[in-house]
């Protein structure tokens, strides 16, 4: 060990400062430059979750329209007659 | 053979050989860098001249050799791209290109912190920190270069021609320090006499460099994939993959 | 070709056309003033055939001589030579001086050519080379004892010797 306490290796003989700048503003760019890697790659992932299930929606939803397709449509015209009647009360 | 030759096929297999490499460089580049920065602050030596001050060369240096290299390899890719239209050398290109200027950067602002104390400026228009700033500026021009084009393919072969066309700037950065009287002093490792340094100086010194070689290197493979990703995200073997992290992301 | 191969060629060869331009322009601008400053004998013999003018904003770049920095005891003032390899220009400079700054170590300073072979400085900043080495080593090498720069004190090593 090149320094003799923990204070005298901080003060760095007086230079501290700029030996502290160099060393933690490096550490910085460098864990900035990961993090943003390592994020962008786990949304893109994600997005890809995301677009399969809206996929997987879609087509579900598609589905289901082409079997219920008529009682959707008998529903309908149920639910417009309700309303009818609900106005002239 | 044909699956080799298949341009899909290809893009997964390299993204799967990031996913090997990855933890190895990561890990390994990790420790080596705790290694060295620890060696060079608390157990090298002082300077006779710069007394503690000089310590920023275990940052200094390695990043502005990386700066170096990872413009050589982005220019090597982008040349590979441009010739042999090969299109994973366009995404090495782009996924080198940010990774270099972050160094590129880590160089000038750990160089001012240095000549503040010990030349008295923390910036000076001399050849070797001019040109130096000229990579950084080369560096965001491919980055930008290659956003300004709606269609990939052309935004890699312009962002490609600017790269090699920067090239020149690498020999100049290197010798601006003997072809010019600048305020910089010369190179004390990258020369073929032997280094200006003791042994208990230079090999924290050594060891920092590959230590940030081989962080880059990470962040590179990271950045390599995310190129990949982006472009294929509609891909059966990107969707098997995401199906397959969320999965063991949820077993955790 | 097909026209859109004809235009991507035009562009792309424009492209590194300009860009090939630009750099060789810059490379020629910069072959001619990049140095960063004059050296002693350059300002007293002359660069390139020109002899810098009195009243002439420039650098000087040399050694300091040693036993030649002069310090004002109340003020900031200080004065030294400056050498290379033959001449020697004098330098005057008020202010603070960088810790780098001994005798026989590399100078830069910005400031008017008031004689042809003295400068009033404004500026002054210090040179290293590429030399490293603890301070024990350097002492038997060299002989250099390490001073640390708030200990540092001209005007009594001047005294001493």
């Amino acid at each position: 060990m090149h320094f003799e306490d923990f204070s005298s290796f901080l003060d760095m003989a007086g230079y501290g400062l700029y030996v502290w700048l160099s060393f933690g503003c490096a550490a910085i760019s460098l864990l900035v430059l990961w993090l943003d890697s390592f994020f962008s790659k786990r949304a893109m992932l994600k997005q890809v979750l995301t677009e399969q299930k809206r996929q997987a929606r879609i087509k579900a939803a598609a589905e289901q329209s082409a079997t219920a397709e008529k009682s959707a449509t008998a529903q309908k015209s149920a639910t417009a007659e309700q309303r009818t009647n609900g106005e002239t009360i | 053979m044909w699956k080799w030759l298949h341009p899909y096929a290809k893009t997964e297999r390299t993204y799967h050989l990031c996913q090997k490499l990855l933890p190895w460089f990561s890990l390994l580049g990790l420790a080596v860098i705790l290694v060295a920065t620890v060696w060079g602050l608390a157990f090298a030596p002082m300077d006779y001249q710069q007394s503690e001050a000089y310590r920023i060369i275990y940052v200094h240096v390695p990043s502005a050799v990386l700066s170096k290299s990872l413009y050589s390899a982005m220019a090597i890719a982008a040349f590979v791209g441009l010739v042999w239209q090969v299109k994973t050398s366009f995404m090495a290109m782009m996924a080198l290109a940010p990774v270099g200027a972050t160094v590129t950067f880590v160089s000038l602002i750990t160089g001012a912190a240095w000549g503040k104390p010990m030349w008295g400026t923390w910036w000076e228009w001399d050849a070797r920190l001019t040109s130096q700033l000229i990579l950084l500026f080369l560096f965001l021009g491919v980055i930008s270069l290659y956003k300004a084009f709606e269609d990939k393919q052309q935004a890699g072969k312009a962002a490609g021609v600017m790269a090699i066309v920067g090239v020149i700037n690498l020999p100049i950065i290197h010798y601006s320090v003997q072809w010019w009287n600048t305020l910089h002093q010369g190179a004390s490792i990258m020369k073929f006499d032997k280094p200006s340094m003791p042994p208990e100086m230079l090999w924290p010194l050594l060891l920092s460099i590959l230590g940030w070689a081989l962080v880059s290197g990470a962040i590179f493979l990271l950045r390599m994939q995310n190129e990949i990703l982006q472009r294929e995200l509609k891909r059966p073997w990107v969707v098997a993959l995401a199906n397959k992290s969320a999965a063991s992301s949820e077993g955790k | 070709m097909n026209p859109r191969r004809q235009k991507r060629l035009l562009v792309v060869s424009s492209i590194i056309l300009v860009l090939g331009g630009a750099i060789g322009l810059m490379l020629y601008a910069l072959s001619q003033n990049i140095d960063l400053f004059y050296t002693p004998s350059e300002i007293i013999e002359g660069k390139d055939g020109q002899i810098p003018q009195v009243g002439q904003r420039l650098r000087i770049g040399g050694m300091v001589v040693p036993g030649t920095v002069k310090r004002d005891q109340q003020t900031l003032k200080v004065s030294f030579d400056l050498v290379d390899t033959g001449p020697v220009v004098t330098v005057s400079y008020q202010g603070i001086l960088p810790d780098l700054f001994r005798e026989g170590q590399g100078i830069v300073a910005t400031g008017v050519l008031t004689k042809n072979n003295h400068i009033d400085a404004h500026e002054v900043l210090a040179k290293h080379d590429e030399e490293y080495m603890p301070p024990e080593l350097a002492e038997k090498m060299k002989g250099i004892k390490h001073i640390k720069p708030d200990q540092a004190s001209y005007g009594k090593a001047q005294a001493g010797e």
